[in-house]
């Protein structure tokens, strides 16, 4: 007889290889030295594909579970409340992006143009957290750095994004995850 | 699948974000007040230090297990060490204008400069 597996279960492990390869990423990019990106407040979000991802192959609620559990690891393991902030903000700005073109727009729109925009959106959440944290609006003057690195970065992860899906989509498949 | 091939509303995208970074940037070019003091604040502490901008000055602060090394020297002011992970306070270089800052989020920092009209209104912090 052989092992039948639930489709639950196997969405649930999925959103659990997600999650760790989120904060890998995350992990990744708090590792990259001070020379590799010498701009200020400036990283490649790679832990964007694995969210991305997650939204593409399970869905919704699980791509938010896994963003959200992302950030609060990154937080406990390499980070301080205040970058929480910085990073939970991005982050809800980011999904929400990402679910209004994933929902409104994805006959119109490739991984680029998502990734562009989340990018984009991330660092506008992270501009309004600094400003609310510290309470002033001056750290607004950082915002066209971030956006144009939102614009070179986004396309880099959503270029990767084309390039893993469809050996990402065979070997879920094989497993017995479907697209969503 | 549809999502793999680049579309119009991409381009259309990442043109509106750089045209929105430009926008701003452009912003950026508006004359600013010269600054006169530089506010160093805590989010744990709050103000911590203060020091007029003309100053030659060399100074530690610490913030959420970090400690910056911050320097004042010829009417600009940087972090010029620090021992947070992603030395983005480090990487944003001298600021000298009124209204600039260097923010270190790890140590929950921000190192500002403010002139004389802007002193009043700016000077609270969150929390």
């Amino acid at each position: 007889m052989g092992l039948r597996v639930d489709s639950r279960l196997r969405r649930m492990c999925s959103a659990a290889v997600f999650t760790l390869l989120a904060l890998a990423l995350s992990y990744l990019e708090f590792l990259l030295p001070l020379t590799a990106v010498p701009l200020p407040g400036v990283k490649p979000g790679l832990a964007n594909l694995a969210v991305m991802a997650a939204f593409v192959y399970l869905g919704p609620l699980p791509a938010a579970a896994v963003s959200g559990v992302r950030v609060v690891l990154s937080a406990l393991l390499f980070g301080s409340p205040v970058s929480f902030a910085f990073s939970a903000s991005g982050a809800v700005l980011s999904y929400l992006m990402l679910w209004l073109l994933y929902r409104f727009a994805r006959d119109k729109i490739s991984f680029i143009g998502i990734s562009v925009a989340c990018a984009a959106a991330h660092s506008l959440g992270q501009i309004c957290a600094a400003g609310i944290v510290f309470s002033h609006l001056s750290v607004f003057r950082y915002l066209p750095l971030l956006l144009v690195a939102s614009a070179v970065f986004g396309c880099v992860t959503g270029m990767l994004m084309n390039l893993l899906i469809p050996p990402l989509t065979r070997a879920l498949e094989k497993g017995g995850v479907r697209l969503k | 699948m549809n999502q793999l091939r680049l579309r119009v509303l991409d381009v259309i995208i990442i043109v509106l974000v750089l045209c929105a970074a430009a926008a701003l940037f452009l912003c950026g070019f508006l004359p600013r007040e010269r600054g006169e003091t530089v506010l160093v604040e805590s989010k744990y502490d709050g103000t911590v230090a203060e020091y007029p901008l003309a100053a030659e000055a060399e100074f530690k602060v610490t913030g959420g297990g970090y400690t910056l090394s911050v320097s004042i020297n010829g009417g600009a002011v940087c972090v010029t060490s620090s021992g947070c992970p992603g030395h983005d306070c480090v990487k944003q270089g001298r600021i000298s204008s009124a209204g600039e800052c260097i923010i270190c989020a790890p140590a929950g920092i921000a190192v500002r400069i403010i002139g004389q009209n802007t002193g009043a209104g700016t000077d609270g912090i969150a929390g």
